[in-house]
């Protein structure tokens, strides 16, 4: 079997991949195609029927599927190939690509490739939750899923763990739908997700939210009876003289997105462990040349407009890859102190426009943003308030860098 | 936290989050012999928002319709306008019983003037007709 050659392959028909096809066609890059697992484009979206997307991008608030809408009409219309039912068992360093399509293998050679396959759930099992394995035991975009793409009710008598924005969003889809939300149990002892959806989730529906809390047992045998909770400490070791019993048929799980990076490992690409996703540099290519990253495979996102920016910024990048052969060296690394949990990218030319994306481990407030070469001040920024909810994202240029010092970003 | 109000010799003071974009800039309502004054806000909406919030609560509703003979058992939809945050159960119930036939497209109105409250139900997530 001999694989299509194809100038770009991009794995994920989410709003990173349809970004970055879109602005690849603007470029003139005609000869691509997208692979999309599911039976239809749109990725994460899809299922996200509640609104507030596309704010900065549009100026208009819109519920997920009509932000997806724009890019997949504009895909539709241009005859962009995509192919549905594609799911892409194969990478190699060398940018084949091999997908399983509706019962038949199909393998690509790709010039440059994109990954933009998202990011997947943390799993009751991950957080070794002890107890019983009753049904009735969902992580929050299953349950997501479920309730909005296939008319199926998860549950009547919900507890929630975590309080991520996608845990918020389910509590009051759920409610809405009829079940009794009892509450949402939070390990930090402040809220992950965004204050607006406390108000409008919980609030709203008088849903309490209990936080340096977490449930440590797990209890039923074929459908979940309920679920034991215990406040914690500051070291999140459960006080166990607190344990509580709440009686429960469906335990609601928001405790982080992974990066879904299974492919970029088998085509050599590097990861960070602060990021879970890859390596990049300036450009959003990986350490595999002709390997490219953007969207919630690189870093988890929290805003859908950011995450069509960058698969535009990775397209401007692979559209000048594809003319000129290769890319400038980023030799500079970028390295970032706590409170800082991640920077991004992890590799900057010497000279050049940086756009830097970061989080902060904890809430802080009252910062200023330093990046610093050994002992030259490159950039300043002060941050009245920086949640771990929501990554920030700052620009600056940069000229003549040595490339053998870092660059340290520095929140003090 | 959200909406804390104090009351200090004639004038009251409410906290609260703007849920307008997700900035959610904490935005401070005082309230002194009637006239009201905000600040803390960013844009002109959170304005507006504070207002409103602190007189008649409004909530846009986003949720799934039924869909007769289509690929999907579900559209998604919202309501062109936010209604009255105490109509929303309200809403819903209606909305549980609606069913509407593929295929249904993104930008459709599917239901007008909703509840009597001049607001229309509008397909968010379209469905297209099933060929069986």
């Amino acid at each position: 079997m001999k694989p299509i050659k194809k100038q770009v392959v991009i794995i994920g028909g989410g709003p990173a991949g349809l970004a970055a096809a879109l602005k690849l066609y603007e470029l003139g890059v005609r000869d691509m195609v997208i692979l999309e697992r599911e039976s239809e484009p749109g990725g994460i979206l899809r299922q996200c029927i509640h609104d507030g997307f596309g704010l900065t991008r549009f100026r208009e608030t819109l519920t997920g599927p009509e932000y997806s809408h724009r890019f997949v009409e504009q895909i539709r219309v241009l005859d962009i190939p995509l192919i549905t039912d594609a799911t892409v068992v194969s990478l190699t360093e060398d940018r084949l690509v091999r997908a399983a399509c509706n019962g038949q293998m199909m393998e690509f050679q790709g010039e440059a490739v994109i990954l933009a396959m998202g990011c997947r759930e943390r799993t009751r099992g991950a957080l070794s939750i002890p107890g019983s394995r009753p049904a009735g035991v969902y992580t929050a975009g299953v349950a997501q899923s479920y309730v909005n793409l296939h008319n199926i009710m998860v549950g009547k008598e919900v507890v929630i763990l975590g309080s991520g924005d996608i845990g918020l969003i389910m509590a009051r889809r759920l409610t809405l739908e009829g079940a009794k939300v009892q509450g949402v149990y939070e390990i930090q002892p402040y809220p992950s997700g965004l204050d607006r959806n406390i108000r409008q989730c919980l609030e709203d529906f008088q849903i309490p939210l209990y936080l340096s809390h977490t449930v440590t047992d797990i209890r039923g045998t074929r459908r979940l009876e309920g679920v034991e909770v215990c406040k914690v400490d500051e070291q999140r070791r459960p006080l166990t003289q607190t344990a509580r019993f709440i009686p429960c048929d469906t335990l609601v799980l928001s405790v982080g997105l992974i990066p879904e990076n299974e492919l970029s490992l088998e085509g050599g690409v590097v990861l960070d462990p602060h990021t879970k996703g890859p390596l990049v540099d300036g450009f959003h290519q990986t350490s595999v040349e002709g390997i490219f990253a953007a969207g919630n495979v690189l870093h988890v996102h929290d805003l859908v407009d950011f995450v069509s920016l960058e698969g535009e910024a990775l397209a401007e990048s692979v559209a000048r890859f594809l003319k000129e052969g290769t890319l400038p060296s980023c030799p500079v690394q970028v390295v970032g102190r706590d409170p800082l949990l991640y920077t991004l990218p992890q590799r900057v030319p010497p000279s050049g426009r940086v756009e830097l994306f970061f989080r902060v481990k904890r809430p802080v407030g009252d910062k200023t943003l330093q990046v610093m070469q050994g002992a030259n001040l490159l950039f300043e920024k002060k941050y009245r308030e920086v949640l771990p909810a929501e990554m920030e994202k700052c620009s600056f240029d940069v000229f003549n860098l040595k490339a053998d010092q870092p660059l340290e970003v520095h929140l003090t | 936290m959200n909406s804390i109000t104090e009351k200090n010799q004639g004038s009251e003071e409410t906290l609260l989050t703007c849920i307008v974009c997700p900035q959610g800039c904490k935005l401070r309502v005082q309230k002194t012999e009637g006239v009201w004054q905000v600040s803390g806000e960013k844009c002109i909406r959170g304005r507006d928002y504070a207002l409103q919030e602190l007189t008649l609560p409004l909530r846009n509703l986003t949720t799934s319709v039924l869909v007769e003979k289509g690929t999907q058992p579900l559209a998604g939809v919202r309501l062109s306008e936010p209604i009255s945050r105490e109509k929303i159960g309200e809403a819903m119930e209606f909305l549980k019983c609606i069913r509407v036939e593929a295929p249904v497209e993104v930008g459709q109105v599917i239901h007008l003037n909703l509840l009597g409250l001049k607001v229309d139900v509008v397909v968010t997530r379209g469905v297209p007709r099933s060929k069986f």
